[in-house]
C-alpha cells in the first residue's frame, strides 16, 4: 500500500521538471557519491522530499512512508507533526501520575509529552479542542512548552473565553505574534468585543474564522471598541463568519470590525443581511471571492483550515 | 443509498425563509469593483426558490468588470431525476438570459455547477443545459465534482 501511494505520486510527477532535474543530477553524480546520497529506491533526497510534500495532508500515507526507510522517515517527520492536536483523546493517551480530571498540570499533558520528545519544533498549526473552555488556567502550567511553539501560522480554538484572556494578550501569546496568520474561533464565548480583541491582538493576522459565536451581551465598562485599535492586523486573506444557531446575533458585530480590513475572500453563513452587507462593503476594494451558504440546518461546515493554510 | 427527491419549489422557498439564510441573497455588490467570483452553496432542494429574487435584486448589482465566475455548489442531490428540469430548477432560465446579456462580451465568463457524487450525471447535466440554454450554447457551463461536498452536507 505504501509502495502504491508513493508510486502514484511518482507517476503524477513524472512529466514534471522535477523528474528531469533529478535525472540530470543523478547522471552527474559519480557512482560512489550517488550511493551515499541516494535516499530511497535510488532517488535523491530532494525528490523524496517532493513526493512527501505531495502527501502533506494524508497522515496515514505519511506515517506508512515514514516506516519504510531512513530517507522517508527524515522527510516525513516535519509533515507528520506539523499539526498539534490538543484534544481530549490525545490527552488520554498520555499516562499521568495525577488520575482524574481537574488537576491543572495534567489537563494539557499531551503538550508537555510532545515537547519533551522534541516534536514541537515541527508544529505549524495548533488545534485546541479539549471539551472545555479555553482558559488561561489550563495553559499557564505548560507555558514553557507553549512558548517553544514559535513557528505556528494557524491556530484553531474551540470555546475560547475571550474575556478571561483579556489581561494575558501581551504575555502568553507573544511568541505567536511574528508568525500567526490564521485564527479560527469556534463557538467563542464572551461578548463579541472581547472576541474581536482577542483575534486582533495578533499583528500579522490575515485569515479569520468566527463560527457560532456564543457570547453574552454583558460587557465590562471601559473596554475600547475593536474598531478604534490603532494598528489593526492586515486582515487581507480569508474571512469566514458563521452564525447559524446563534439565538441573539450581536447587533453591532460587523460594525466594530476595524476599518482597514482588506479581505480578498469572504464566506458568510447565517449572518443577518445588514451585517453581511457591512462586511461586503467594508472589503469593497479588495473582495475577489464571495461565498454565501444558503443551507437550512446549519450542519454544513466548510473547513477553514484549508483556506487559511493556502 | 437512495435519497429523497427534490421538494417542490414552494416548500424549498418556505424552508429557506424559515431558516433566515435567505436574507444573504439580497446583498448589494455595486461597490465591489474587483469581485471575480460569486458562490452560492445550498442544498439542491432550495435551488428553485432562488432565481426570481436573484434576478430582481442581487445579480443586477454585479458591477465588477473583473467578474468571471458564478458558482452554484449543490449538496444533497437526489439519486434520480425523474421529473422535468423545471421542477428541480424553477426559473433559472431568467438568470441565464440575464447572464447572456450582461456578460455577452466577456468570453471567459463561466457558470460553474459544482456537486458531489452524482448517480445520474447524464440527466443532471441535461437538466442544467435545459435551464441554461444560452450559456450552454456559448460553452460557458462547467461541471465540477468535489467529493468533499458530500462530506460537508452529510
Amino acid at each position: 500500500m505504501v509502495e502504491g501511494a508513493a508510486a502514484e505520486v511518482i507517476v503524477e510527477a513524472a512529466d514534471e521538471e522535477t523528474v528531469e532535474r533529478a535525472a540530470e543530477d543523478l547522471a552527474n553524480l559519480d557512482p560512489i557519491c550517488a550511493a551515499v546520497h541516494c535516499g530511497c529506491m535510488g532517488l535523491p533526497q530532494e525528490l523524496v522530499d517532493h513526493i512527501m510534500e505531495r502527501l502533506h495532508d494524508d497522515l496515514r500515507a505519511l506515517k506508512a512512508c515514514s516506516l519504510t526507510c531512513k530517507s522517508m522517515f527524515a522527510s516525513t517527520r516535519h509533515l507528520i507533526h506539523q499539526t498539534l492536536y490538543l484534544t481530549l483523546r490525545n490527552n488520554r493517551g498520555v499516562p499521568t501520575h495525577h488520575p482524574g480530571r481537574g488537576h491543572s498540570d495534567t489537563e494539557l499533558r499531551f503538550l508537555s509529552f510532545m515537547g519533551k520528545r522534541g516534536f514541537l519544533q515541527y508544529t505549524r498549526q495548533v488545534h485546541f479542542h479539549m471539551g472545555h473552555v479555553f482558559a488561561p488556567d489550563f495553559l499557564l502550567p505548560h507555558l514553557g512548552q507553549l512558548q517553544s511553539l514559535d513557528r505556528v501560522h494557524s491556530f484553531t480554538i474551540e470555546a475560547c473565553d475571550a474575556l478571561l484572556w483579556q489581561s494575558h494578550h501581551d504575555t502568553i501569546f507573544t511568541h505567536f505574534y511574528p508568525t500567526l496568520t490564521s485564527l479560527t474561533l469556534h463557538r467563542p464565548l464572551s461578548h463579541y468585543r472581547y472576541v474581536l480583541q482577542f483575534a486582533l491582538q495578533f499583528p500579522n493576522l490575515q485569515n479569520l474564522c468566527i463560527e457560532h459565536p456564543a457570547g453574552s451581551e454583558w460587557i465590562r465598562p471601559g473596554l475600547i471598541t475593536p474598531a478604534t485599535i490603532d494598528v489593526p492586523p492586515p486582515l487581507r486573506g480569508h474571512f469566514r463568519l458563521v452564525g447559524v444557531g446563534v439565538v441573539r446575533w450581536p447587533t453591532k458585530f460587523s460594525y466594530e470590525l476595524p476599518s482597514g480590513i482588506n479581505f480578498r475572500s469572504v464566506e458568510l453563513q447565517g449572518v443577518p443581511r445588514n451585517q453581511g452587507q457591512k462586511i461586503v462593503r467594508a472589503c469593497a476594494g479588495t473582495l475577489e471571492d464571495l461565498a454565501i451558504m444558503l443551507c437550512g440546518d446549519g450542519t454544513h461546515r466548510v473547513s477553514c483550515s484549508s483556506h487559511c493554510a493556502s | 443509498m437512495v435519497r429523497t427527491e427534490s421538494r417542490v419549489p414552494l416548500i424549498a422557498q418556505a424552508n429557506l425563509i424559515l431558516t433566515g439564510n435567505i436574507q444573504l441573497v439580497y446583498l448589494d455588490y455595486a461597490k465591489n469593483v474587483v469581485l471575480r467570483r460569486l458562490t452560492f452553496r445550498l442544498p439542491f432542494s432550495h435551488v428553485p426558490a432562488l432565481p426570481v429574487k436573484l434576478t430582481v435584486t442581487t445579480i443586477p448589482t454585479l458591477s465588477s468588470l473583473l467578474f468571471r465566475e458564478f458558482v452554484l455548489e449543490l449538496g444533497k442531490l437526489p439519486s434520480q431525476f425523474t421529473r422535468s428540469s423545471s421542477t428541480y430548477w424553477g426559473l433559472w432560465d431568467k438568470i441565464d438570459r440575464f447572464f447572456d446579456e450582461k456578460f455577452a462580451e466577456r468570453t471567459d465568463f463561466r457558470v460553474v455547477i459544482r456537486t458531489g457524487k452524482l448517480y445520474d450525471r447524464e440527466t443532471f447535466q441535461t437538466h442544467v443545459k435545459e435551464r441554461f440554454p444560452l450559456s450552454a450554447r456559448r460553452g460557458r457551463i462547467h461541471f465540477e465534482t468535489s467529493y468533499s461536498i458530500d462530506q460537508h452536507w452529510r
